[in-house]
């Protein structure tokens, strides 16, 4: 049996590699962990969470914990678009043209402000370009005793538990099916319903 | 492999099976480790600085703008600021309708090769340097206060009120205005001037026409009237309240408008004066027809043109002109009769407009409001004759200081007026185009002005309805609007009154605190404002006078009084006289120079969908070819391509041939708006230049019965077709439905014939909820393409460019197919049937079918993916999905209707490496059709931009359908059903003439159910059991006289 030469050994081994990567690369749940350095250091846990009432050295009955602010007054239409928007500086400046002046980071995003500039966040749940999500579509989802589909946690996890957000879920298209595919979700499973 | 050779050096070719792949395992494995290793992307996600209220992000953040643009008002439908669809203001009966223009305005807006700021040119002597509006406006100015009388303004036609108004405001500065329009309709300006007193063109009310007769007519040819709507209303078979009209056309040059008509009758340019004088004569001699059939004169006027005497110097039959005439007379009240179009440009076209008016005038038309004069068109906004005067008087260096607005005279000026060289003669040069076209390179500076998306203006429709043109984005470049330039630079000369008042308004009151917000920055703004005030009778800044702006911006339109319509008086002496320029043609061959049907005047020439749009009848795109007759194109052993030389006497031009179905045999045609030198890098050197052709006589531009020579070269340049076939054998492929009216009432199903489908093998698709599903009436179809267009803004449709398409590599994912019915006949034809026989194409019946993917229930490129990239959804979509795709190309081979598109290259991202670039040439070209910047501004977020190596096709709009979805679950309603309406695609959307109805085929009472019940319905291949989703409805014609 004659041998294979060697430039097509050398193409099916690049090519086995390629394959093996990509398989391993789609198998790995790459964006679950997921946990960017942000340009604020922003605690949804002091925002979000449940406030704890402690004592000070001066013996005053202080909030070490969170504010307990919903979700959505800072990520606003998730109800009525595709996004849940990120919110723009002023919303912050509603509250911080005001408090939490002596923070570190509170004057670097007051200094955006000022500036007139933009935060560059770093996106945290990120979809590839060729998947078209819905916020709407999911919050507003109800099943036959007009309760919610899903809520926030389902996916993004506790994040007013978190220091820093990370990604809870795999985020890919194996875990969005495994939840469309329930009988009592009754979601789509057309290709259409996230790729055009 | 023995044990002690484990020293031998490391030899490639000695590797065996099991060395083999204990390495290549490793190398997996090492791959696959690192690959674990990658994190996706860094993106960032940028939100607003300080968010807008009532913002909401995604689709439902699409923001719509009435404005009007060009002539016509649109919606446009902007996304982050930007506007990405251009559609007509269907809310809105305006009188006016969109073109492909107005349809593919979005690449002119986004236009890389529009100038970036001020440029001082220099008269083209060396390379131009930037320069500054403060710049300009300083020398502009000093030169108006110190000349005055001695500075005049060139624009374009000006048909806005408050531009008129700012310009008449300039004359105290001591400018002079001189409107110019390179199509102009100068025979019909002329004719009415004499006949009526008022260069004001009637609107026909095709809708109530039941005879229409067209003498050249061009109503369907790409023109902003709208009638192509108004024309569809009647071409159904079965409306009980709107019966069947029918169209008769005379005309050389197969048409848009004559390929619509039930009969058309062959007449060359030059004798349409005399057909339509014979008939005239026919009607009020011979029928005694009408008021006229009285008078002395008009009998005196006439006497020359018998149907026999007519017939004898055209060769157009005596009894064929009788029997229009009779038809006419017969529905006298019901008829009416129309010319207007390229063919009106010849020397005898007066007469042609003039035999036209004595018709209407016979047949009752302007009574029974056939004809509507006060939806009149001036036609005087921009002669010829008024550049004749300028350019005579800057040769005679009675100007020193030149305005050009939005007029490029360089360019489509005739040669004889020499305008170029005049143009040197005039000491200061200022353009005020949007681009360095021919004009602004012989000017001394170029100041450069905004899309009318950008800027503030507004427009007169017509019956006196007004309407605003509001920017939907900030202007891109450095540029500004018109208007703003213009009271900018009157006001600062010392022009006052209205100028001067809107110029302070932009600066805040002295006086005022520091806090306050800062006054509009536009003047256009508010000198249109304190126009609207005064016509409203309001003060600008009072809240009544707010909620009646914010009303104008919101409908769009303002309906002011209806000028008044004077009675249509029978023609004097003067107009009859023109009657006497209808003269046999002299020569062998004349020529014809007509608009092209999307680029129109060429000023929209670095457009690539313009350019990459295929003319509705030869179907060529990325340039014109001289339209030559079958007959005399066999004759001369041309073919397709084939470069010839036209000899004018006055001028020579070589363009490619072209064998032009239903062309007279005494006539060649080339179309307008070709040829630019210095448009931008898409437009310039695509075909070739015909204004510079046209005669000057009598204070008009001929542009039709040119007489002509025609030589061959033996060179030959290949076409860029979209089409491969042009005749079509309904015996064998029924793949048109067509019938006649006659056959249609005996028989409802006739023309839809076709062969049964065979058994399925498959079985068949629930369809529990929502069924989508598309019907096209190709009785209303007039194959315009504005769909076309429509489809490319939405679906970020790529251009692939000349070579692209002679590669048969178009990305269009609906086209109009044109075929050329071939008449029934006695036995069956053969194979040279398809080379288009003289049989066929020398009176052809055209038939068009828009094609895009059938969506069929069956879909044979379903079954053949290897990648299951491509199947079927429960709402019965077939479904493409790009990140499943690898680009086989089998769907493509499968597909029976080739409705599949391929990106053979990488369109729509931009490839900046010099290794690609190096390698094919293709690659910088994509580049620049597709991707250079602000280009990709205009593409659509709601759907993907495809890459190399992946198939797309027509999705029926699914982000459309996606978002009625969204928007059902948002306001908890039910999803099962959708009516009529929820969802709209983009075709749908663009068309004029309602051809197209998509819907639900399970909601009850959908219009698409009972269309695709309807009789005329036919499924194209029934007989492969495809199952297709979309009905055609049979084209139907209408014979009965």
């Amino acid at each position: 049996m004659s041998r294979p030469s060697m430039s097509v050994r050398i193409l099916i081994l690049v090519g086995g590699m390629a394959a093996a990567g990509s398989l391993a690369f789609a198998l790995s749940n790459a964006r679950r962990g997921y946990e960017p350095r942000q340009p604020i250091l922003f605690k949804h846990s002091r925002m979000a969470g449940p406030p704890v009432m402690v004592k000070n050295d001066k013996g005053e009955m202080v909030n070490a914990g969170g504010f307990n602010i919903p979700c959505l007054y800072c990520h606003t239409m998730p109800y009525k678009g595709r996004h849940s928007t990120v919110p723009s500086t002023a919303v912050c400046m509603n509250c911080h043209s005001t408090v939490g002046l002596n923070r570190e980071w509170v004057l670097k995003m007051k200094d955006y402000w000022e500036r007139g500039e933009p935060i560059p966040w770093v996106k945290v749940h990120d979809l590839p370009d060729f998947v078209y999500y819905d916020h709407s579509a999911h919050l507003n989802a109800k099943n036959e005793k007009g309760e919610p589909k899903v809520a926030c946690k389902d996916c993004h996890g506790e994040v007013e538990k978190m220091d820093v957000v990370r990604v809870q879920n795999a985020f890919n298209m194996q875990w969005c099916l495994d939840c469309h595919r329930k009988k009592e979700m009754a979601a789509p499973t057309d290709c259409v319903a996230c790729h055009r | 492999m023995k044990a002690n050779d484990t020293l031998t050096p490391f030899d490639p070719d000695s590797l065996d099976r099991r060395e083999f792949l204990r390495l290549g395992g490793t190398l997996a494995a090492a791959g696959a480790l690192a690959s674990a290793g990658c994190q996706p992307p860094q993106e960032a996600t940028v939100p607003f600085h300080d968010m807008p209220e009532s913002l909401v992000d995604g689709v439902g953040r699409a923001r719509f703008f009435t404005t009007v643009l060009d002539g016509a008002p649109v919606v446009v439908k902007t996304r982050e600021g930007r506007p990405i669809l251009a559609a007509p203001n269907r809310g809105l009966s305006s009188g006016r309708g969109l073109t492909l223009r107005h349809h593919a305005t979005l690449m002119d807006l986004y236009d890389p090769d529009r100038a970036k700021g001020p440029v001082s040119v220099r008269r083209g002597k060396g390379a131009p340097v930037a320069s500054s509006w403060a710049a300009i406006g300083t020398e502009v100015v000093s030169r108006l206060q110190k000349e005055k009388g001695q500075t005049v303004l060139l624009t374009g036609p000006v048909t806005s009120p408050s531009l008129a108004a700012a310009i008449a405001g300039l004359a105290a500065a001591g400018v002079r205005h001189v409107a110019y329009s390179p199509i102009e309709p100068g025979a019909p300006a002329l004719a009415w001037q004499k006949a009526t007193g008022s260069p004001r063109r009637p609107r026909p009310a095709l809708a109530k026409a039941d005879l229409i007769v067209g003498l050249g007519a061009a109503f369907l040819d790409g023109n902003r009237d709208g009638l192509d709507e108004e024309f569809a209303l009647r071409r159904v078979p079965d409306q009980k309240d709107a019966p069947m009209s029918r169209f008769v056309q005379f005309e050389s040059r197969l048409s848009l408008t004559g390929a619509n008509a039930d009969t058309r009758i062959r007449v060359r340019d030059s004798h349409l004066p005399l057909v339509a004088a014979a008939l005239a004569h026919e009607v009020i001699l011979g029928q005694k027809t009408g008021p006229l059939a009285s008078v002395g004169d008009i009998a005196t006027a006439l006497a020359a043109f018998s149907p026999q005497e007519v017939s004898k110097k055209t060769g157009v039959s005596a009894e064929v002109l009788g029997t229009v005439a009779k038809q006419l007379a017969a529905a006298t009240g019901k008829a009416v009769v129309l010319a207007g179009g390229p063919a009106s440009e010849s020397a005898g076209g007066p007469a042609l407009e003039i035999a036209v008016h004595l018709l209407n005038l016979s047949l009752d038309a302007y009574a029974s409001g056939l004809l509507d004069l006060s939806a009149g068109e001036d036609l005087t906004h921009g002669t010829i004759q008024a550049l004749g005067t300028l350019t005579a008087e800057m040769l005679a260096g009675k100007v020193t200081t030149l305005i050009i607005g939005g007029s490029n005279p360089v360019y489509d000026a005739p040669a004889s007026l020499k305008f170029a060289e005049a143009l040197a003669k005039v000491p200061f040069v200022v353009s005020l185009n949007d681009r360095l076209d021919e004009t602004s390179l012989l000017a001394d500076y170029l100041a450069p002005t905004s899309h009318p998306l950008e800027c503030w203006g507004d427009e007169a429709l017509p019956k006196g309805l007004l309407s605003i043109q509001q920017p939907c984005i900030q202007p891109l470049h450095d540029t500004q609007g018109l208007l703003d330039v213009l009271v900018l630079w009157g006001a600062a000369a010392g022009a006052g009154g209205a100028l001067e008042a809107a110029l302070s308004a932009t600066k805040p009151a002295p006086g005022t605190p520091a806090n306050t917000p800062a006054p509009h920055p536009s003047a256009a703004w508010h000198f249109i404002r304190g126009q609207w005030a005064a016509r409203l009778s309001l003060t600008p800044g009072t809240p009544e006078f707010d909620s009646a702006w914010n009303e104008l911006l919101r409908s769009g339109s303002w309906q002011g009084p209806v000028p008044a319509a004077a009675p249509v008086a029978k023609p004097g002496a003067e107009a009859l006289a023109l009657l006497a320029s209808a003269v046999p043609a002299a020569a062998e061959l004349e020529l014809e120079l007509y608009p092209h049907t999307a680029l129109h005047d060429g000023k929209s020439a670095n457009n690539g969908w313009l350019q990459e749009f295929p003319d509705p009848i030869t179907r060529i795109s990325w340039g014109g070819a001289v339209s030559i007759a079958p007959k005399r194109f066999d004759e001369m052993g041309l073919s397709n391509g084939d470069m010839v030389e036209l000899d004018l006497g006055h001028a020579k031009i070589v363009a490619p041939a072209y064998r032009h179905a239903g062309m007279h045999n005494d006539q060649v045609a080339l179309p307008f708006g070709l040829g630019r030198t210095a448009c931008g890098v898409i437009g310039s050197g695509i075909g070739q230049n015909v204004f510079p052709l046209r005669l000057l006589a009598d204070g008009r531009a001929l542009a039709a019965g040119l007489p002509v020579k025609i030589l061959k070269t033996g060179k030959n340049e290949p076409l860029a077709f979209a089409q491969g076939s042009d005749v079509i054998d309904r015996d064998r492929r029924p793949l048109v439905p067509a019938t006649t009216l006659t056959a249609y009432e005996k028989d409802p199903k006739s023309g839809t014939e076709q062969q049964e489908a065979g058994p399925s093998i498959w079985p068949e698709h629930p369809y529990k909820n929502s069924k989508w599903s598309m019907a096209i009436d190709l009785s209303k179809c007039n194959g315009c393409g504005k769909c076309v267009i429509g489809c490319q803004a939405e679906n970020n449709i790529p251009v692939v460019g000349r070579r692209g398409i002679l590669d048969g590599r178009e990305m269009s994912w609906i086209r109009i197919d044109r075929y050329y019915d071939a008449p029934k006949k006695d036995g069956r034809w053969g194979a040279e049937v398809w080379d288009g026989p003289l049989a066929v194409v020398e009176e052809p019946t055209t038939l068009f079918e828009p094609m895009l993917c059938q969506h069929c229930d069956n879909a044979p490129c379903e079954s053949v993916c290897p990648f299951v990239a491509t199947m079927h959804s429960e709402d019965g979509l077939n479904q493409q999905i790009y990140n499943r795709c690898v680009g086989t190309r089998y769907c493509a081979n499968n597909c029976p209707f080739k409705v599949r598109r391929f990106n053979f290259w990488e369109y729509s991202y931009e490839k900046k490496s010099a290794l690609f670039t190096s390698l094919d040439s293709r690659f910088e070209q994509f580049n620049q059709l597709n991707t250079r910047k602000p280009m990709q501004m205009k593409n659509n977020p709601e759907v993907t931009v495809r890459m190399r190596g992946v198939m797309e096709k027509c999705s029926f709009c699914v982000q459309r359908i996606r978002e009625a979805r969204a928007q059902a679950t948002r306001d908890g309603k039910k999803k099962d059903h959708f009516p009529d309406g929820a969802v709209i695609p983009a075709c749908m959307e663009a068309c004029p003439a309602g051809a197209i109805t998509f819907g639900d085929l399970n909601a009850p009472g959908a219009k698409v159910k009972e269309l695709s019940s309807h009789p005329r319905a036919m499924r194209l291949l029934e007989a492969l059991g495809v199952k297709p989703s979309i009905s055609y409805l049979t084209k139907v014609r209408n014979d009965k006289a």
